[in-house]
């Protein structure tokens, strides 16, 4: 036991210390000079020119958007550094610099009077909800949601999960074959593997019966490791932009669940994109910001399920959040390692798996119906907002679960 | 009258600051419209302009150099169009409008065709209706699925395949009430700000609806070159 600790202590360390990098160039540096244009983007119409299909009304509009973008960037002295059409909000988002003597709340203003602009936001920052203590990972590791009997029902298979985060390790001997997509929307380097990103891989879809490592949660489904974060140390950072482009991604490739096991500031752009993505039938998974009352966002958007580790301080959470395992989680890292990580981020991470268990099961779940599964009695009792996976996945199946322990409710749920 | 139109310039006014106006120029190896080469067959030159509102609104012009036999005169093709679009819940789009299209060379090729259509994601449905197709005394209808696949960010494919279907007053000359069909699969690359594309075209007998376009191959392959502004 005492070996095992020592080990496990390694490991922690490791966590910690292995992953840290320089922020990326594009994504990191003078953040705080940086902000957000949207330009509208036309809808697709008849046009005579061309004659037939392909990218003329795509390829008219973006030079369209691009000069009229000049003309801002040349007015109010900024500087256009990249740009990604949101189609799901039908809008161009400009990512611009600050020059010159002018505050970032003046460039905001002058914008926001600029009727060009559909409207003009700060670049946010966010980061992932990881404890990086190397000491909580001696915690022995929770199993409360009976695992092995849920897989019995379902895997996951084939649900397309995806994880918005830092980089994932594709070639981790516990998730190779798991990832359908990899994306690197932080810049133009090479797909990097970093802890985070990693480590939550490993809870929501590590392989199972392999002879190694973790079985995820939803071993069946299929990742979508899209990195819009970058490794600092043992937290991941985001902002605004690369977050958008994931969430983008991943609502035209046509993900059924996002994690987003990341926190920061209300985001205009974000929180539109998270209206698209519900209406669109796509469950969202935040983690709870334990240090940020109502949970910090993403969590605090009234669509997403919002998820605080079982054993953190709920007094700040959001009334509707539940809680999920978060402390002393076992999983995957980078350089085919595995290790215990703790916070909220992982909390989040296993809700998702969840969601992917429900989706298998029900497909036609919509994000309502999958929150009314989850949530059993919100109440702010820790016990009572905990979420019992046998009983969600026995009420999904209509079915025995668990040995039907959990079965025995008859509340249901109503399928859109 | 006048107070729709007056109401429509108010509107127009009032959020043109948003609006976008766009364009592209184009030169094309041979002007195929639905599978019927307007250009004898020769390169042709193209210019389109369209102005977006943020109400929805859209109005264009397009303009095209247009040959109708081997040996005639060149002549100049004018289309001007109107309509709406607007984007719905759930990433779709739809449209409607008119169009009219006009001939330098006086010939009673002169039509109008009103369209409407849907698009979801990077495929488009639309349906055309014309009561004077290129100036005959036969109204028709036209179907037409274009889609596009993006390979990376400079390359992808396109394709589509189109349906057109004369009504009352086709005769036999003039294909009948046969349906014709074209299609077309092609690869585009994109270098900012030009798009160059390469396509395949078959057409079915669809040459026997127009009153042009006679006696050119039903199978071409096409390129084009294309810069937007």
């Amino acid at each position: 036991m005492i070996r095992a600790r020592a080990a496990a202590l390694l490991i922690a360390g490791a966590i910690c210390c292995a992953q840290a990098q320089t922020p990326s160039d594009s994504a990191g540096v003078g953040e705080e000079r940086r902000i957000l244009v949207m330009l509208r983007i036309a809808p697709p119409h008849f046009r005579p020119e061309g004659g037939y299909g392909g990218g003329y009304d795509e390829q008219s509009g973006k030079a369209a958007r691009h000069r009229i973008a000049s003309e801002l960037a040349s007015a109010h002295g900024l500087v256009i550094e990249s740009d990604w059409p949101m189609v799901s909000l039908g809008v161009d988002c400009f990512l611009m610099r600050v020059t010159g003597g002018q505050s970032l709340p003046q460039a905001l203003e002058a914008l926001g009077r600029d009727t060009r602009t559909a409207w003009a936001q700060p670049l946010n920052a966010f980061h992932s909800l990881a404890h990086n203590d190397p000491l909580f990972a001696l915690q022995p590791a929770a199993s409360a949601w009976h695992l092995a009997e849920v897989h019995a029902v379902s895997t996951g298979r084939h649900v397309s999960v995806a994880q918005v985060d830092s980089g994932v390790e594709l070639n981790h001997p516990d998730l190779a074959g798991q990832i359908s997509v990899a994306e690197n929307f932080v810049d133009q380097s090479p797909y990097t593997a970093e802890a985070h990103g990693t480590a939550v891989a490993g809870i929501i879809a590590a392989r199972a019966d392999n002879g190694i490592g973790i079985a995820g949660v939803a071993p069946g489904a299929r990742l979508m490791a899209l990195r819009a974060c970058w490794q600092v140390d043992a937290t991941a950072i985001c902002n605004s932009f690369t977050l958008a482009k994931a969430l983008q991604f991943a609502l035209v490739r046509g993900a059924t669940v996002i994690n987003l096991s990341v926190t920061g500031p209300q985001d205009k752009l974000l929180y539109l994109l998270l209206d698209a993505a519900l209406l669109q039938g796509v469950t969202v998974v935040g983690a709870v910001d334990p240090q940020t009352p109502g949970g910090g966002f993403p969590a605090s958007h009234p669509g997403v399920i919002a998820v605080s580790s079982d054993n953190a301080d709920d007094s700040g959470d959001p009334a509707s959040a539940v809680t999920a395992p978060g402390r002393d989680v076992p999983t995957t890292l980078p350089a085919a390692r595995w290790g215990f990580v703790d916070g909220s981020s992982f909390a989040a991470a296993h809700v998702s798996g969840l969601v992917a268990l429900l989706q298998q099961i029900s497909p036609s779940l919509g994000p309502e119906q999958m929150r009314a599964l989850l949530l059993i009695a919100p109440t702010t009792d820790h016990r009572a907002r905990r979420i019992d996976a046998c009983a969600a996945i026995a009420r999904a199946a209509q079915a025995c679960s668990c040995g039907c322990s959990a079965a025995g409710t008859d509340k249901t749920v109503s399928q859109r | 009258m006048l107070r729709w139109a007056l109401a429509l310039a108010a509107a127009l006014a009032a959020t043109a600051a948003m609006a976008q106006v766009s364009g592209s120029a184009s030169v094309v190896s041979d002007d195929r419209v639905r599978g019927v080469t307007l250009s004898a067959g020769r390169p042709a030159a193209q210019l389109g302009l369209a102005y977006d509102d943020p109400s929805g609104l859209y109005v264009g012009a397009f303009g095209s150099s247009v040959q109708f036999y081997e040996h005639s005169k060149r002549e100049v093709e004018l289309t001007g169009y109107t309509g709406y679009a607007r984007r719905l819940s759930g990433g779709w789009t739809v449209d409607a409008g008119a169009a009219y299209t006009g001939f330098s060379g006086g010939n009673g090729y002169n039509y109008t065709e009103l369209h409407a259509g849907v698009t979801a994601s990077a495929v488009t449905a639309r349906l055309y209706f014309s009561p004077n197709y290129f100036g005959q005394s036969i109204h028709t209808v036209y179907g037409e699925l274009n889609g596009s696949y993006r390979l990376s960010e400079r390359f992808g494919l396109i394709g589509h395949a189109g349906v057109l279907q004369a009504f009352s007053g086709a005769t036999q000359q003039s294909g009948g009430t046969h349906p014709h069909a074209d299609f077309l699969a092609g690869v585009e690359a994109r270098f900012q700000p030009f798009t160059l594309q390469l396509s395949r075209i078959a057409a079915d007998g669809a040459s026997r609806v127009y009153p042009v376009g006679a006696n050119h191959p039903a199978g071409v392959w096409t390129a084009r070159l294309s810069v937007a502004f």
